[in-house]
């Protein structure tokens, strides 16, 4: 069941072994259990392979942690491709962090509460040396109440750019999980919630600014989620976040469970109310195939919990390549309200003309994509 | 080494100052800056010995004893990196500890 259900080794049967061998010593680098590096530089061609794995699943830091700590062998060469790769990364983390002060000091002017997520945060807080994580964009979860306000003064106040208006109007506030833009170099993806789909609709996105963790960057602080919502948004990052799932996210997890004091009781109580057993379930089932049971402590009893039958169902809709339109279709079962459903629906179905454009689409085309991809024809 | 820099001046990583390590160096990034300032080895050392408050006597003695190499040596070597660090806005730069 395991591989048809995390789509990990679906999507990925030509990974060669000793090509895999490498991405999970990655993914458990320095962790207790995690496995070995090979001994020996790799050849030519599974470097280049390892080092197209590692950029697309934001595995570089990585690799540049181990070859500096020594326990990856490089060729001279191989090290100056991996250095030219981990600088051009480490110069978007930085234009990111630079980018997160702005927005701190706008939109605290403009009194909008925020959470740091992702890279910008885990950085921080979990990795040996926050050059070892990489990120291509500024992630921030917005209170539902200030969104529109977040997205305004972020187009006024920091010359942003919104490539991709929203479906329809006031559609982000009420459903949406992110609106993008673009500052400079940097998209500032401004979150409502963890996640597109079913489970991004159930979560209790008060909740989720209860709690928080300072995090000190360039004489700044700023503020991440608590601990427990840090540990069950790497949960929803990493099952739910990129399919087939991104092995960074998983390093992610890894790092949160080993970093974090957090009991696992209240987590399965949260991930209930949420109605993202699932997720959690799905996230432990991942770190194991991925990383090995030797390095997964904790999550075997994460792994074994019991997923209702409706929840494995919308869940299904994450692991599809037409999950653009398969998830907004199982939304339509949380959604509570015949008109707030229909609001939904009909978002969905006829965006807005301003949307459409930005996308090049003509409404006939965006309906006749769906309905490709949804039929499995694309 | 000129005044700006003399043995009794204290250095140390400006506050605002963003900086990543890298495997041939450091980043280095103060907000206002459009482009990070690369330091490579070993320069990164400055960095690296600058996190804490440090009189530019003490440095030049610490790079000396790691390289194994003159105070003489060391001073002309890193004053373009101390002004370069400087000019970017990333050093504090006082001209004596407090007590």
């Amino acid at each position: 069941m395991g591989d048809v259900y995390s789509g990990y080794r679906v999507i990925r049967p030509t990974v060669d072994p000793a090509l895999h061998g490498i991405l999970r010593a990655a993914v458990g680098h320095g962790l207790e259990g995690g496995a070995p590096w090979p001994d020996e530089p790799l050849s030519e061609d599974l470097f280049r392979h390892a080092l197209r794995f590692a950029v697309r699943d934001r595995l570089i830091g990585v690799l540049a942690e181990a070859a500096i700590d020594g326990t990856l062998p490089l060729l001279p060469d191989q090290l100056d491709q991996l250095t030219k790769h981990h600088t051009g990364s480490q110069v978007q983390m930085l234009n990111i962090e630079q980018l997160l002060l702005r927005v701190a000091d706008s939109f605290g002017s403009a009194g909008i509460d925020f959470r740091v997520l992702k890279g910008a945060a885990l950085s921080h807080l979990f990795y040996a040396d926050p050059s070892w994580r990489t990120a291509a964009d500024l992630d921030l979860l917005i209170p539902s109440d200030r969104f529109d306000d977040a997205v305004t003064t972020a187009i006024k106040d920091l010359d942003g750019e919104q490539r991709v208006p929203e479906v329809r109007a006031g559609f982000d506030r009420e459903f949406g999980k992110e609106s993008m833009v673009r500052i400079g170099p940097v998209e500032l993806d401004l979150h409502r919630t963890f996640v597109t789909g079913p489970f991004g609709l159930t979560i209790d996105l008060d909740d989720l600014f209860d709690g928080r963790t300072e995090i000190a960057i360039g004489g700044q602080r700023v503020l991440a989620l608590s601990p427990e919502h840090q540990f069950l948004h790497a949960c929803y990052n990493a099952a739910l976040g990129d399919y087939p799932v991104r092995l960074g996210s998983v390093r992610d997890l890894l790092l949160c469970r080993r970093h974090l004091e957090i009991d696992l009781s209240r987590i399965i109580a949260k991930a209930e109310h949420w109605h993202g057993t699932a997720v959690v379930q799905r996230a432990a089932e991942l770190v194991i195939e991925i990383a090995g049971r030797d390095v997964a402590g904790g999550f075997t009893e994460l792994a074994a919990l019991s997923v209702p039958r409706r929840q494995a169902w919308l869940l299904r809709s994450y692991l599809s390549p037409a999950r653009s339109y398969s998830r907004p279709l199982a939304s339509l079962a949380v959604i509570p309200g015949a008109r707030a459903r229909l609001r939904y629906g009909w978002a969905i179905v006829a965006p807005s003309r301003t949307y459409l454009d930005s996308r090049g689409w003509t409404k006939s085309k965006h309906f006749r994509r769906a309905v490709r991809r949804l039929l499995g024809h694309d | 080494m000129t005044e700006r820099f003399a043995d009794d001046v204290v250095l140390q990583r400006a506050s605002s100052a963003l900086s990543r390590r890298l495997l041939s160096g450091v980043l280095v990034l103060v907000p206002g800056m459009s482009e990070s300032l690369e330091i490579s080895v070993p320069g990164d050392l400055i960095w690296d010995l600058l996190a804490e408050p440090l009189t530019v006597a003490d440095l030049v003695e610490a790079l000396a004893s790691s390289y194994g190499v003159s105070a003489r040596t060391v001073r002309a070597d890193i004053e373009p990196v101390l002004r370069a660090l400087d000019e970017a806005g990333a050093l504090s730069v006082t001209s004596a500890l407090r007590e």
